[in-house]
């Protein structure tokens, strides 16, 4: 009994020692020493805390001793932690810093768009893209729709800021696309080969972009994949231009994803097509899609996506140089497939490795002459890893190491047999540092060390970016420089071409209130290592430069239904390369370009109705006729586009869009005879699309239990 | 000597389990239950956001405290959205329901919660997302919404919230966009679903006050 009572007593003690109150009191301030009120201030693990008051101050009991860790925190604002013994928290002082959102993204620099992201706050559709008039539902031809961007010559690729179409480069979550576009015929533009539907983010940076992006001179657009899709559904498509259908099947911890579709322009070019337009077998095109999804723990995903397609044509052309009709037999195979796992730990690091295969082949007859033949063989893979840990509020550091091994073979045959192989090999190694000095300064210092087995150099590329927010205005300046080989065809003359250097500068300001955007940026690249013809042979000492300015103004509001968007964009581009004998403005090159955007949508109508009109000033083309050389400009572009987009019923949209309704006859440069006529003329047929004018509509049906009004089923 | 041994034995382990107690993840205990209910009062009593927010922050210490509970999780995530309908021209508006989306992530992890809860809070926090952008973001996510609320109805068709709020939504939406459910059906099922459900700690109560809201 004694003993039982002496247990007791000791047992009770003990408990009365440890419930001994100490009170713990202080002051939360934001580090401009303003009380912060509502702050959670707790000892970790315990319920011992309190809500800080007006004055920022806060006081509460623990029956805690020794070592503990007092935490505080508050809705956009860091935590803040802190471990000592509990006697010290009295009369504590804590300091909040303010997430920098905006500033830890850098969602603006001088350059960048973010078009589409996985943020939900952010989250814009895929349909805020397609349903923009002269898109088309194609993604390039919605992006060609921002300044910095030209109008497209007629094979309809992107051209930024004086690019040329091959300095763009697309990848898709993180892994590089050997051939993003669909392949065409003469004069018909093509569209990208990925819908906009199947990618959750999509940023398009037109210049000082992460030095993680190699290879491109002028854009890159980064797309990402969704992580997870956990919605069953199933779905078709009729369109003007073929079928397509596919579906998701979601499970606990994964999706499978799966589309296809059939394009064949046999009724098009019926409606559409010129007379003079001879499609012996239509255009083709069969493809699918499939992409799988699993999630392998709390924050990694590993996904696979694949893509093939092949693409089969026969046409005849005639030109007036040329007597003898041209039968083009046009046969393409492509494939593409990326694997990527990601991870975000529990200590803060993100892991990312990815494996990427494309392959690209095409033959083709009756290219330049009769029975000739054009066999093309192009192969990439690339590797990539990388990691990224913000250690504090203060600083990021990011970086990784990548390969990309391509292969390119052309075999032409005609009376006589040409045979080229080119295997580039690439290796780098990025590192980018984020310092997000204050709130409204941020700071990125980031480099990147290029391998390049054809001329077996290193090149160091490295970057600067600045952007600092006054009184909401963010003024971004980046200093980078980026590298990029020379096109195979020329590599096939020389495989010892140095790779084509860019030094760019970018200097920005944006102003962003409510539903407005307002952007104004300068910029100047200078060209290096471009390829040059000498003595019937290409050499690497071209070179030239492009600058000019780009205006947007974006009001996603007006009148409660309208949304406008007006672009400007001026440049003025020099180049001394290829076969050129002096420096000279390049044939795709437009010096002004605008473009206005109305959007209006109306629930009662179910509809949303776009109005695009796209005007750029003449390019400049080569006339044999007169001195010098690109001599004249061929005459401004106009195009006025419309699409209505119609929600018929939760499970069925309607998508219809026709492009230059005002029939404008666009004309993108001259073709010259190489021999002058009786009077020493020489005489021209000029570059133009067939047909002038583009229509497309399209019925998209989606089912599933808790699907409503979604036009992809991927 | 052995028995002094033995009352030290004791002595070490009582003040040892008497520390221990406090620093490891707890199961519900006492404190546990009091907490909650005081909380849950007061917060059924909040007219302010202010309130609100000392709300939330004590469901925070729980949430951190018990960390295998669903319902301390659900409540912050319900105090943060049910923040910018009581101010929807909050400026903090973004940050509260950046912040709801973690704790409903962290919810969808969660073995032990009510799936059927928690989708009907993911329903919520996609309607706070219009309510914050009717505009920009009405067209984006009244999907959402709509798939949310379903998706918890298939888990339990008898959850009078996400019955509801479901009717309560499509009253606010275009007449095409509307099922052919009957709003008029739907609230006296919930009422009588409601009726049925007692203040507790361990599954939400919240709701009534929509029959205020919706017209019929």
């Amino acid at each position: 009994m004694k003993q039982l009572i002496f247990i007791s007593l000791i047992s009770l003690f003990s408990f009365q020692l440890l419930a001994q109150n100490i009170q713990i009191n202080g002051v939360v301030l934001d580090d401009k020493s303003q009380p912060l009120e509502n702050v959670n201030v707790y000892i970790e693990g315990t319920l011992d805390g309190a809500s800080s008051a007006k004055d920022g101050s806060f006081n509460f009991d623990t029956d805690m001793t020794g070592t503990v860790t007092l935490k505080a925190s508050l809705i956009g604002y860091t935590s803040f932690t802190f471990t000592t013994d509990v006697e010290k928290f009295k009369n504590f002082t804590i300091v909040l810093t303010e997430i920098a959102v905006e500033l830890n993204e850098v969602v603006v620099t001088a350059g960048n768009y973010l078009l589409k992201t996985s943020s939900t706050i952010q989250k814009k559709n895929a349909v805020d893209l397609v349903t923009t008039a002269g898109s088309e539902g194609d993604l390039y031809k919605s992006i060609a729709l921002l300044p910095g961007t030209q109008v497209a010559g007629a094979d309809g690729r992107l051209l930024v800021r004086g690019g040329s179409s091959r300095e763009s480069q697309t990848y898709i979550d993180d892994m590089h696309v050997l051939s993003p576009y669909t392949a065409t015929s003469d004069n018909v533009p093509s569209r990208g080969r990925y819908s906009p539907f199947h990618f959750d983010g999509i940023s398009f940076s037109m210049g000082g972009y992460s030095p993680e992006y190699s290879q491109s001179l002028s854009s890159v657009l980064p797309l990402y994949t969704k992580d997870e899709n956990p919605v069953s559904k199933i779905g078709a498509s009729i369109m003007n231009v073929g079928p397509g259908g596919g579906g998701t099947k979601a499970w606990e911890k994964g999706s499978a994803s799966f589309s296809f579709d059939f394009t064949d322009m046999t009724l098009y070019n019926k409606l559409f097509s010129p007379k003079d337009d001879e499609w012996v077998k239509p255009y083709r095109k069969y493809s699918g899609q499939n992409q799988l999804r699993f999630t392998t723990g709390e924050n990694s995903y590993l996904k696979t996506y694949i893509s093939y397609d092949k693409t089969e044509f026969k046409r005849e052309s005639t030109s007036i140089f040329n007597p003898q009709t041209l039968t083009l037999n046009y046969n393409e195979d492509n494939l593409y497939l990326n694997s990527t796992f990601r991870l975000k730990n529990s200590n803060g690091f993100s892991y990312f490795v990815g494996v990427a295969y494309g392959w690209n082949k095409q033959d083709i007859d009756e290219t330049l002459a009769v029975n000739d033949n054009v066999k093309m063989d192009e192969k990439e893979i690339h590797v990539k890893t990388k990691a990224s840990k913000r250690f504090s509020n203060l600083y990021k550091l990011e970086g990784g190491i990548e390969n990309m091994t391509r292969s390119y073979k052309l075999t032409y045959r005609d009376t006589f047999e040409f045979s080229g192989k080119v295997r580039p090999n690439i290796t780098g190694v990025f590192l980018s540092n984020d310092f997000n000095i204050s709130l409204s300064l941020f700071l990125n210092v980031s480099g990147r060390l290029e391998y390049t087995s054809l001329n077996e150099k290193v090149a160091f590329l490295p970057r600067v970016a600045l952007n600092y927010e006054w009184k909401g205005i963010s003024f971004s300046g980046v200093v980078g420089r980026y590298q990029q080989n020379t096109e195979n065809d020329y590599l096939l003359y020389n495989s010892e071409l140095k790779p084509e250097t860019t030094t760019q500068y970018l200097l920005g300001v944006y102003y962003q209130k409510n539903d407005k955007i307002y952007r104004a940026e300068f910029y100047y690249k200078d060209y290096d290592n471009l390829p040059l013809s000498m003595n019937e042979n290409y050499t690497s000492k071209g070179y030239g430069h492009s600058r000019g300015i780009d205006l947007f103004f974006n009001d996603r509001n007006v009148l409660n239904r309208f949304e406008y968007m007006l672009a400007y964009s001026f440049n003025d581009s020099k180049r001394f390369y290829l076969d050129y004998p002096v420096k000279a403005i390049p044939t795709y090159i437009t010096k002004h370009n605008a473009s206005i955007t109305l959007k209006y949508t109306n629930w009662k109508w179910k509809s949303t109705i776009g109005l695009t009109n796209r005007f750029a000033s003449g390019r400049p083309y080569h006339n044999p006729n007169k001195e010098g050389f690109n001599n004249s400009m061929t005459p401004c572009y106009n195009s006025l586009d419309f699409s209505w987009t119609y929600l018929a019923t939760p499970k069925v949209i309607v998508y219809a869009s026709a492009s230059n309704i005002l029939n404008k006859k666009n004309i993108y440069g001259y073709n010259y005879n190489s021999i002058p006529d009786n009077q020493g003329i020489y005489t021209r047929e000029p570059i133009k699309l067939y047909p002038y004018q583009g229509f497309y509509i399209g019925v998209f049906i989606t089912l599933g239990k808790n699907v409503a009004y979604e036009a992809t089923y991927f | 000597m052995k028995t002094m041994k033995f009352y030290l034995c004791i002595a070490f382990i009582s003040i040892f389990t008497g520390t221990f107690s406090t620093v490891v993840t707890a199961a519900p205990d006492e404190l546990y239950i009091t907490t909650m209910e005081k909380t849950l009062t007061k917060m059924d009593n909040s007219r302010s956001v202010e309130e609100l927010l000392q709300c939330r922050n004590t469901f925070e210490r729980v949430a951190n405290k018990y960390e295998t509970e669903w319902m301390p999780l659900y409540y912050v995530a319900y105090c943060d959205i049910q923040m910018v309908f009581f101010q929807p021209t909050g400026e903090e508006n973004s940050k509260r329901l950046e912040d709801a989306k973690i704790y409903l992530d962290k919810l969808t992890k969660n073995e032990n919660a009510d799936k059927s809860e928690v989708y009907t809070l993911w329903g919520y926090y996609y309607n706070a997302l219009i309510v914050l952008n009717p505009q920009a973001n009405g067209q984006k996510y009244f999907n959402e919404v709509i798939g949310s609320y379903e998706k918890a109805l298939g888990f339990n068709a008898e959850n009078p919230r996400a019955i509801i709020l479901l009717a309560f939504f499509e009253q606010q939406m275009p007449a095409f966009y509307k099922s052919p459910r009957n709003a008029a059906t739907e609230v006296e099922k919930a009422k009588a679903l409601f009726e049925k459900e007692e203040k507790s700690i361990n599954s939400p109560y919240w709701g009534t006050y929509f029959f205020n809201m919706i017209k019929i």
